[in-house]
């Protein structure tokens, strides 16, 4: 499960650091992504540089997440991941 | 001055079927603390039916009884568990004394409340009206605490064991020696001894059991004469602080344990009533993910502040294996005293963290509530979980 980023720090509260913020991704047809779409901006992705699981916490709440290290057609570079239980795409610093 | 003892034996796991009714009735084995050598700590009446004991290994538990239920202890439901029995037994009668020694006995002065609760016995079974059944509570009644516990002890779950004081000797006479407050080395030396029963050791003169066991011996063999004049001691509210602190994820590492009790610390010590002031103990506790809990104290040698409660209980933190995931810390400290002599910071020796700015959180904390200054810190550097790595902590410990 994600935390919310968005949630306000409180003064009594730890905060954790670089959580994954939501974002949408347009497949391509061979089901790779094709662009992704970040605080309103569409990117188109010219490639996928790496790719790596992260399979943990299996004595709790299982986590799993396929990231993907993405190549934008603007010359950025951006690391993603795909929840594998959830389905669901997040950006996140690695 | 009569005295009742209202009993729950197998404390423990009394409570783990009081929050878990479906456990009633099935053998149930507590198991041992966080740390400790995997040992039985405790066994219900149907676990000992089928042959388990404490002390045994767990192993063997399986090998006896494949439907034993091993509970981990959970310290935090037990105190709550006995505050809760305490104050509906003080809502009948004011003087009410939890066993320091003796999880889930309790012991209440009935002095002048035949008025408002009838003759002793009678009391009794109003007071233990007030404890949930699925405890199976009992109750004994004497003229001492000693006595009554005994009875207590005695008596069927749901029953009043009520001792006149002429039944009180004869009672106490056949009662083994294992039931007198002292170590089980102790209890095996008179059993060497022959002492088996507490009208063997009443049965002495007193200046040769005074000879062989001490002053102590002089206090059991009163106690196995049924002369017991300790009254019973209301437990003073202690002035205490608490604090707690809801962990962002759930915590597996040492080291975001250490991180929060150092922010527990920072905020009680913050707090006026402990402003100059030192504690004698803090105690802190975990509430893990799954409904366990697990708790270490700190008993100061000389009562300290802030940095000497983080150290204590860091200490104590060194070798813990963790039984699983925490999601709330709470830092209890007791004893608030005034400081004693304290040494100053020698010179050369300055804070690492720049006055200056430590000066400016607290104006900013005091103006605004907060001073709304973060610091990062790493909490598990290691993780393969980018947002479990570092964490903001505000900067006004």
């Amino acid at each position: 499960m994600v935390a919310d980023p968005g949630a306000a720090p409180g003064t009594d509260r730890l905060r954790p650091l670089n959580g994954p913020r939501p974002v949408a991704v347009e497949l391509a047809a061979d089901g790779r992504p094709g662009a992704i779409v970040d605080r309103g901006r569409r990117l188109a992705v010219a490639a996928v540089r790496d790719r790596w699981l992260v399979e943990d916490e299996w004595w709790r709440e299982p986590l799993g997440r396929r990231y993907l290290e993405l190549l934008l057609v603007d010359g950025s570079v951006r690391t993603l991941y795909l929840d594998t239980f959830t389905d669901r795409w997040y950006a996140q610093a690695y | 001055m009569p005295i009742a003892c209202v009993a729950v034996p197998h404390f423990a796991l009394r409570v783990a079927a009081l929050e878990r009714p479906d456990l009633d009735g099935a053998p149930l084995v507590l198991g041992p603390p966080p740390g400790a050598r995997p040992l039985v700590a405790d066994a219900s009446p149907e676990a000992a039916a089928r042959g388990i004991r404490p002390g045994q290994g767990l192993r063997e538990v399986t090998a006896l009884c494949p439907a034993a239920v091993v509970l981990p202890p959970h310290p935090l439901r037990e105190a709550a568990a006995s505050r809760r029995v305490a104050d509906g037994l003080a809502l009948l009668a004011p003087r009410v004394e939890a066993d320091p020694d003796r999880p889930g006995f309790w012991y209440v002065d009935l002095a002048g409340s035949d008025r408002l609760l009838g003759p002793p016995p009678l009391a009794a079974e109003r007071l233990l009206a007030t404890v949930p059944p699925l405890l199976r509570p009992r109750a004994g009644v004497a003229l001492g605490k000693f006595a009554a516990r005994v009875a207590a002890g005695s008596a069927k779950a749901g029953a009043v064991r009520a001792l006149s004081q002429e039944e009180t000797l004869a009672f106490l006479a056949d009662s083994r020696v294992s039931v007198l407050p002292v170590r089980p080395e102790t209890v095996r030396r008179m059993e060497r001894l022959g002492l088996r029963t507490l009208g063997d050791l009443a049965a002495l003169p007193p200046a040769a059991v005074a000879a062989r066991f001490g002053t102590e011996g002089r206090h059991l063999w009163e106690l196995a004469r049924g002369i017991d004049r300790d009254p019973v001691h209301p437990q003073p509210e202690p002035e205490t602080v608490v604090e707690e602190l809801e962990m962002p994820v759930p915590a597996t590492s040492r080291e975001m344990l250490l991180i929060g009790l150092a922010r527990l610390a920072g905020r009680a010590f913050a707090r006026p009533s402990l402003q100059d002031r030192h504690v004698r103990q803090a105690r802190l506790r975990a509430l893990l993910e799954g409904g366990g809990s697990w708790e270490q104290a700190a008993t100061l040698r000389l009562p300290g502040g802030r940095q000497t409660v983080v150290e204590a209980l860091g200490y104590r933190l060194a070798d813990l294996l963790l039984p699983g995931p925490v999601e709330r810390l709470t830092l209890e400290l007791v004893g608030i005293v005034a400081p004693g002599g304290r040494q100053e910071l020698l010179p050369g020796f300055r804070a690492r963290r720049p006055r200056e700015l430590v000066e400016a959180a607290r104006r900013l904390k005091q103006r605004y509530g907060s001073s709304g200054l973060y610091m990062t810190v790493e909490v598990e550097p290691w993780s393969r979980i980018p947002e479990r790595r570092l964490a903001l902590i505000a900067y006004d410990l």
